[in-house]
């Protein structure tokens, strides 16, 4: 007979993992509202929990302005700098 | 008791990608921390956009985040200086280097994608040599760079 992993250890394991994502992804929102110069970007950023993951997102349509710059605006890379901050960030 | 202090990463940065030849063959040295306000095409801007310590317990290395813009055309000169940026960082940035702004080991980089799009801006020149005041929409690159970088003691001559 061979050995079988108790089936409760890997969802709980993955669980433990999530929720570590969830801070992290909280983490990256609290950030982004730190550090956007747009206060309708910072009232705007939410981090939710997925099924195997979690995420940081923005619904503001002129996020991207502040976030990546304009014509007279700085980049301010707001999330971006957040997600360096809490953890390796490797730009795509 | 020592203290340590990084020296400006953001004009390392620049003094660097200006001492490479590329740049210059492309942009005539048009590396800016902030678009001038006659701005001769093509030209380049880097922004720092944070430099949080590699480690908690150490001072020193950090992960520096740097976005490049690139502005002025015609769209393929701007997607050409866009990629000689991004391929002297990830190719020749790693290892120590001294510029005017400090002494810094650089490692660890990571380059990102470039992004392809327009900027409309009002300038004083439109492209090199008018004086009135124009809003025109020129071809846009960007890209993030992730790098990490020491302070290094200076390289002194024997």
């Amino acid at each position: 007979m061979g050995f079988v992993l108790d089936p409760g250890a890997a969802s709980a394991a993955e669980e433990a993992v999530v929720d570590d994502l969830v801070e992290a992804a909280e983490a990256i929102a609290r950030g982004t509202a730190r550090r956007a110069k747009d206060h309708e970007y910072s009232d705007s950023v939410r981090s939710e929990r997925m099924a195997r993951s979690a995420r940081t997102t923005t619904d503001n349509p002129f996020a991207h302005l502040d976030e990546w710059g304009s014509a007279n605006n700085p980049p301010t890379g707001a999330m971006r700098g957040a997600a360096a901050e809490v953890g390796r960030f490797e730009p795509e | 008791m020592t203290l340590i202090v990084s020296p400006n990463w953001l004009a390392c940065l620049i003094q660097w990608l200006l001492e490479q030849t590329e740049p210059q063959a492309l942009a005539d040295d048009r590396i800016y921390s902030e678009w001038p306000t006659t701005k001769v095409m093509p030209a380049v801007r880097v922004t720092r956009l944070g430099d949080p310590p590699l480690d908690a317990n150490v001072y020193g290395p950090v992960e520096c985040l740097f976005q490049i813009d690139v502005l002025g055309g015609p769209r393929a000169t701007t997607d050409l200086v866009a990629e000689t940026t991004r391929a002297l960082l990830a190719q020749r940035l790693a290892g120590a280097h001294t510029v005017t702004a400090g002494a810094f080991i650089a490692g660890g980089v990571t380059v990102g994608g470039i992004r392809s799009g327009s900027m409309t801006f009002t300038s004083q020149a439109k492209v090199g040599t008018a004086t009135t005041e124009t809003s025109t929409a020129q071809p846009h690159a960007d890209l993030t760079v992730s790098v990490t970088l020491k302070p290094a003691r200076a390289v002194v001559a024997p």
